[in-house]
């Protein structure tokens, strides 16, 4: 403290050099009677504080720079102290130190507002208006810091900020009361203070500030918070998306028990349908309910938007193709099975979830005829699945005669297709259950692997406790081929996700250690590693007993599960330390003194890369600076490392087809490296995928000329270009919602499964794995907005949909989107984009970001406009 | 009680079946599965065969005991199973893939489906590119072509042993659908010309000049490619397609006066000079020219003196295919001690596309060729005045065929360019493909082939033929590998540089109608 002082001291020696300023007769005559005052405080006199204090104050509250009284007192300061110092311990000296403590604020050293105040008499301090406790909040942050390293209590400090929290509140500062809030740890107090008026704000500012905390304890404080003020102001819809965010067991039913209103329990089941969330049976009684949250209604209602947008006619994929406009065009003489494979998925991909196609539909010239006899009828017959998206009733009527088929690849085309369309979907009977788990009987390898992918697609993320046993059974089996056990393993994964389940954990690790090396060194060996990873996905620290376990396994598939699992524990977290110690990976010295090349583990490196896409890919400064990194990779690295790049690229920009990635993939595609070319054609697709991006559907025609003597590169566009027109333009990708607060774990796990085959496109995706690509089927969404009433009908109201901006901690009601057009609900939204309602007749029935299903109400504060602006129609292009 | 029981036993169950639900299906819960089965097969028309009843994740197997399902009243179970008339029609057999098929089968079946029949390299044997490039410069003389194909040679002598082998090389460029070895060609041949079958070393052959290979393969199949024609004349086909007749003239230069000499000579090719001391040669016209009229010294028979001769040559008798030999190697004696090389001159001599020989032709011949310039020039003002009504009629046809019409006229004559170019290459290609004798001959020739040496000298270096295949597209044929050029690319091969050059032109005489 004396130093403090001392300094004071010279600033006031320095002052007469300095020139003074000449004041106005007011100014002067301010300035000398505070000084007066000054002069007989010094007098011990109580009577001048007083009238000093109110001098003060009375300035204070018309302040826009330093108000005047404080300026004039600044020569003052340091007599003042100093008389302050010789004093007796007294009233008097209390009421000093208060407004000392003012003063301070602008003169004093670090944390003196705080000192001088807590030497006062702590009576009248919230009248010094909202600057002084902004500087008193920042006083006790810092020293409530410091008495954490010294480990002393804070309870005085705490009083202060019981006191301070009440009067932010009150002064619309909720963020400055939660900001001191989360400084000295007490956010749970946040509760008592929240009240119906200052929810939103207080939400918004909380929420924001989540993907900003430093460590797991400190975002579980946060959320939990958030969650608790939101139950108590009965703001379901929002605790309901913290409690997904929280996903810890009991959270949501809570939500449920809680909220009595029953459109809003509604609602609720439409978010929950959203996140795959497989509530308790006994919680949701009404069977409409039942219905909504068993995403029952998800395929009506996508057909209805693609009715409304006038896309449900099949599209043959030589409409998209667009053949052509390719500049040449080779006369074709043959059926090609590379070119009917992709034709296969590429009618998939654009007719998802439209229950007809331009293929499969037909009957009299069975596409069938069209494939071969092997893994392209697989294929052909698992695309069923994905036209019949969600639509189990349409599904089980299209594709089950190829059950009766004696055929072993339609049978096992059959079982994948059935696990797509009754993904997500919760059936009572289990049909998917009880049908493949009768096919996993069957001698054949080929129908058994089915039968293992279909289970794993359809109870994905369900944590299906039925199918445990009898898919670890499958994988512990090491008579069978590795191929069914890795896929038993990535399926497990698949089902519980994220569910740490250290059963199957523990069943994985063993398949791994009783394999032989031979069999580890293949390449679908990976996904053990890939469903071991999946069982612990966005975990963090639950994953170490496994990652430790991992040790134990020799072969070099060890370190593969062991950055793969890092990468999946810690997916979307945005943990700095995770993506420093995956990098370590990469920089890895790929030769030694004399320049020749030591034989590493590329693989290795590549699968980190793809990890440090998926730590970083939930948040956007995040993704932009490991954007950077992949530049500095591209740049300076081996082209076997450089291969990972455009996968990573696609998977932090998945479904949202900005300028700047697109153009790397687009160099990236025309490498002289044939396996980097073959990735970033395919990931030119992953980024587009469902956009119908025009940009990327002419760059991907130029590639198809560019790859015409190229088979295998020209699979892989046509692939690409079938993603781009995914559902005709109406899916997405995108794993991440709710303004990227929420992750669909399915989807993640969709995504990377069939990103780790890509990693070896040539032995995996261009060989007899290309099923692997449905998996990209558990991760489709429509990017739809649809308003409902109460009866869950369409409700056609306007909504404007627009670039999205970030308005938190603004003052007031400030635009959330720019640059937008008004359409007819339903809707569909790009990535970045946000939905507005356009006036204010109609509500949501709850506050919460419009997207997916919104169930509104009338306004009742709503007074019709005289002049109604004129309806758009949704312009739509294909 | 035991009754009242009996009564619960039977109860009534929702079934769903793909989109449609039945309500109130009846099953006795003491009765067989099979029993039930055939309600369902009633009530959903699936055979019991092809049902398959959901209860819960599992299936109802056969053997089961309805009544320990635990089934409640109005409970929903779900049926899959196809209905005889949904079947799908597999009965119509599998499509043939390109990936199945053999080269061979591939080849054949393009041929018989589509007529196409696709460029087949030759795999070189050890510096045989020679050869293989004087082959595929051959073949393109179709009549030839399908001469060889047709008439397989009964006989024993190397020259029929040679023909026949070509004759299996020419079927196998056209259906073997993969590059292969000539290597029965070869030994034939070598035998025929020991001279080529020279080493270098063990492993490989030495290069050859591909003029002789050439020339000898013509001089060897020649004797054996008579035919009669429909008058019932005897007629030879190398001679029908390559002589050349050549009216030399020799006067003189110093005695007017002398009388001129004139024989009649008969070769194969044409050649051009390139190596002309006095006047540098930059076409392939001017080399020509150069060959055609030589100064020489003589002895005069009328005083026995030496005198400066000028011979004349012009064209008697024109080719149907005109070869071309750009005359770039000469022997270099050696100085100094040194042995004489072969050396190559690499000098830019442009030929044209169409190559003009009215000039070089005799008197009495281009009286002939005159009618057929004419022609040609009033067939080509007519074609010019009938476009505009052609113009007119297209637009016609396209508001007749229904398609959208654009309404801008460029657009309209945009396309209708397109089709008339379209047209045009289809009677340029038909021009050059089709059986001569039967239009007006004007003196003017078509390159349809040309092969190549690249190197500095003519010992080693590479051959390779370039083959005009339809349009303006030609084939480059690099021994096994093929590709597609454009003619621009062709004309370009002039020499003068490290590129490949023409060595040996192949140019077809074209008739009009």
């Amino acid at each position: 403290m004396e130093e403090k002082k001392v300094s004071v001291d010279q600033k006031t020696q320095k002052k007469p050099g300095k020139q003074v300023v000449q004041l106005s007769e007011q100014d002067l005559e301010l300035k000398t009677r505070l000084e007066q005052y000054v002069e007989e405080i010094i007098q011990n006199n109580t009577e001048s504080l007083e009238k000093l204090k109110t001098e003060v104050r009375t300035a204070t509250t018309s302040m826009t720079s330093v108000p005047k009284p404080f300026k004039f007192l600044k020569e003052s300061y340091g007599r003042l102290v100093e008389f302050y110092n010789g004093l007796e311990t007294s009233r008097f000296k209390k009421q000093l130190a208060d407004f000392l403590s003012v003063l301070a604020m602008t003169y004093g050293g670090d944390r003196d507002s705080l000192l001088y105040l807590q030497e006062g008499t702590l009576e009248e301090f919230k009248f010094w208006g909202h600057e002084y406790l902004s500087h008193l909040a920042a006083n006790i942050g810092s020293e409530f810091q410091i008495r954490l390293q010294k480990q002393e209590g804070a309870d005085d400090l705490l009083f202060l900020v019981d006191e301070i929290i009440p009067y932010f509140m009150d002064h619309n500062s909720e963020h400055d009361a939660i900001d001191l809030l989360s400084e000295v740890d007490q956010l749970q107090k946040l509760e008592q203070y929240v009240n119906q008026v200052n929810i939103q704000r207080i939400l918004v500012y909380l929420l924001s500030i989540v993907p900003f905390s430093s460590d797991q304890d400190e975002l579980d404080i946060l959320l939990v918070t958030a969650y608790n003020i939101c139950l108590k102001v009965n703001e379901y819809t929002n605790a309901l998306r913290i409690a997904l965010r929280i996903d810890k067991p009991g959270k949501v039913e809570q939500v449920f028990e809680a909220c009595q209103d029953p459109t809003i329990k509604k609602q609720l089941a439409f978010q929950l349908a959203r996140h795959r969330y497989q509530i308790d049976e006994g919680i949701i009684n009404d069977e409409t309910l039942k219905k909504i949250a068993a995403n029952q209604y998800l395929s009506q209602f996508y057909i209805n938007l693609a009715k409304d947008l006038e896309v449900l006619e099949p599209k043959t994929p030589d409409q998209v193709y667009k053949a052509h406009l390719e500049e040449k065009n080779k006369e074709a003489n043959f059926e090609q099975i590379q070119k009917n494979l992709a034709a296969t998925y590429c009618n998939g991909f654009v007719n998802a979830g439209f229950k007809k196609d331009a293929l499969m539909s037909n009957k009299d010239n069975p596409w069938l005829n069209s494939v071969k006899n092997d893994h392209t009828a697989i294929a052909a017959v698992a695309s069923i699945g994905l036209i019949n998206l969600w639509n189990i009733d349409n599904g089980t009527e299209q594709i089950s005669e190829y059950f009766d088929l004696s055929d072993i690849y339609t049978k096992a085309g059959g079982c994948i297709g059935f696990g797509l369309f009754c993904s997500g979907i919760v059936d009572e009977n289990q049909p998917a259950q009880a049908i493949l788990l009768a096919q996993l009987e069957s001698p054949e390898v080929q129908v058994k692997i089915g039968a293992v992918m279909g289970l794993g697609l359809a109870y994905a993320g369900s944590a299906r406790v039925e199918l445990q046993e009898q898919l670890i059974s499958v994988l512990i089996e090491t008579a069978d081929s590795v191929e069914l056990a890795a896929m038993a393993a990535l399926s497990l994964g698949l089902i519980f996700v994220g569910k740490c389940n250290d059963e199957v954990a523990n069943a994985i690790l063993q398949a791994m250690m009783e394999r032989p090396e031979s069999q580890l060194d293949l390449s679908i060996s990976r996904y053990f590693a890939v469903g071991l990873g999946l069982l612990y996905l966005g975990q963090a620290e639950a994953a170490d007993i496994a990652i430790e376990s991992l040790a134990l396994i020799t072969h070099k598939i060890s370190k593969y599960a062991k950055v793969t699992l890092t990468s999946l524990a810690y997916a979307s977290t945005g943990n700095v330390l995770k993506v420093q110690e995956l990098l370590g990976y990469c920089s890895e010295v790929t030769s030694d003194d004399k320049g020749t090349k030591i034989d590493k583990n590329y693989e290795l490196q590549q699968v980190a890369i793809l990890g440090i896409a998926l730590i970083a890919s939930s948040e956007d400064i995040g993704s932009e600076m490991v954007y950077r990194i992949f530049q500095h990779i591209l740049q300076f690295s081996d082209v076997e490392v450089k291969r990972a790049i455009p996968l990573a690229v696609a998977l932090i920009n998945i479904s949202n087809p900005k300028i700047q990635p697109m153009d790397l993939l687009l160099k990236l595609a025309h490498d002289r490296d044939q396996e980097l070319s073959y990735r970033a054609t395919l990931s030119m697709g992953l980024l587009g995928a469902g956009t119908n991006n025009s940009r990327i559907a002419d760059k991907l025609r130029g590639l198809a000329v560019y790859f015409m003597n190229d088979s295998n590169g020209l699979f892989l566009v046509r692939i690409a270009q079938g993603l781009l027109h995914m559902g005709k333009g109406l899916l997405t990708l995108q794993p991440y919602y709710s303004d990227k607060f929420l992750m669909n774990k399915v989807a993640i796990a969709g995504i990377i499964s069939f990103l780790h085959g890509c990693l070896d496109i040539k032995n995996l995706i261009l060989e007899k794995n290309h099923t692997l690509l449905y998996y990209l089927g558990i991760a489709m969404y429509p990017r739809m907005f649809f308003t409902l009433n109460d009866n869950l009908e369409n409700l056609p109201v306007q909504v404007r949909v627009g670039q999205a901006v970030d308005a938190v901690g603004q003052a007031g009601k400030p635009k959330r989107i720019t640059g937008f057009q008004t359409h007819t609900s339903p809707v569909i939204v790009s990535a970045g984009e946000r939905a507005e309602l356009g006036n204010d007749e109609y509500m949501p029935v709850q506050d919460m970001i419009l997207e997916n299903f919104v169930i509104l109400k009338k306004n009742p504060d709503y007074k019709p406009e005289i002049e109604q602006p004129q309806r758009k129609k949704t312009s739509f292009s294909m | 009680m035991d009754q009242i029981e009996e009564e619960h036993k039977i109860i009534h169950l929702e079934i769903k079946y793909t989109t449609e639900i039945h309500k109130n299906v009846p099953i006795d819960l003491n009765g067989t599965v099979l029993k039930f089965q055939e309600t369902l097969q009633e009530i959903l028309k699936v055979p019991i065969e092809k049902q398959k009843i959901m209860i819960k994740g599992s299936l109802l197997k056969q053997d089961q005991n309805l009544s320990k399902l635990n089934l409640k009243n109005g409970q929903q179970i779900m049926v899959m199973g196809a209905r005889e008339e949904h079947l799908l029609n597999l009965k119509q057999g599998k499509k043939i893939f390109e990936e199945d098929l053999t080269p061979e089968q591939k080849a054949i079946f393009l041929k018989q489906k589509a007529g196409i029949v696709l460029p087949i390299g030759l795999v070189n044997q050890g510096n045989t590119c020679y050869m293989n490039a004087s082959i595929q410069i051959l073949r393109r003389v179709n009549e030839l072509n399908e001469y060889v194909k047709n008439n397989a040679k009964q006989g024993q002598g190397p020259s029929v042993k040679l023909f026949n082998a070509l004759n299996d090389v020419f079927q196998k460029l056209e259906l073997k659908g993969e590059p292969f070895k000539p290597l029965n060609f070869m030994t034939i041949f070598f035998q025929l010309y020991p001279e080529f079958a020279q080493r270098d070393n063990p492993m490989t052959f030495k290069q050859q000049d591909a003029d002789e290979c050439f020339q000898n393969i013509l001089q060897t199949i020649q004797p054996l490619t008579n035919y009669e024609n429909e008058e019932g004349q005897q007629k030879n086909l190398i001679s029908d397609l390559f002589e050349i007749e050549l009216k030399a003239t020799i006067e003189n230069q110093d005695i007017p006066d002398e009388p001129k000499k004139v024989s009649v000579e008969k070769g194969k090719k044409l050649m051009c000079i390139i190596d002309n001391q006095s006047k540098p040669v930059n076409t392939l016209v001017e080399g020509i020219t150069v060959s055609l009229e030589e100064q020489m010294e003589k002895i005069s028979e009328t005083d026995q003196q030496t005198h400066i001769y000028k011979k004349t040559q012009r064209i008697s008798k024109l080719p149907s295919y005109l070869l071309c030999q750009m005359v770039r190697f000469y022997w270099k004696i050696g100085v100094q001690g040194k042995e004489g090389v072969k050396a190559k001159i690499l000098r830019n001599v442009a030929f044209p596309k169409i190559l003009d020989l009215f000039d070089f032709c005799a008197p009495e011949l281009q009286e002939q060729l005159q009618t057929g310039r004419d022609y040609e020039k009033k067939k080509n003002l007519e074609m010019a005045a009938k476009e505009t009504d052609e113009l007119e009629q297209f637009k016609k046809d396209l508001e007749a065929s229904g398609k959208m019409v654009p309404d801008d006229t460029r657009e309209i004559y945009k396309q209708f360019k397109a089709k008339k170019q379209q047209e045009e290459i289809k009677n340029h290609d038909d021009q050059l493909y089709r059986k001569h004798g039967f239009g007006l001959v004007t003196g003017n020739y078509e390159l349809i082939g040309v092969l190549t040496h690249t190197g500095r000298e003519a010992d080693s270096g590479h051959y390779m033929a370039w083959v005009h295949h339809s349009g303006d597209n030609w084939i480059c044929y690099d021994d096994e590998k093929t590709s597609e050029r454009k003619i621009e690319h062709i004309l370009d091969l002039r020499g003068g540089g490290d590129w490949h050059m023409g060595y040996y032109l192949l140019y077809r005489r074209l008739e009009i109608e």
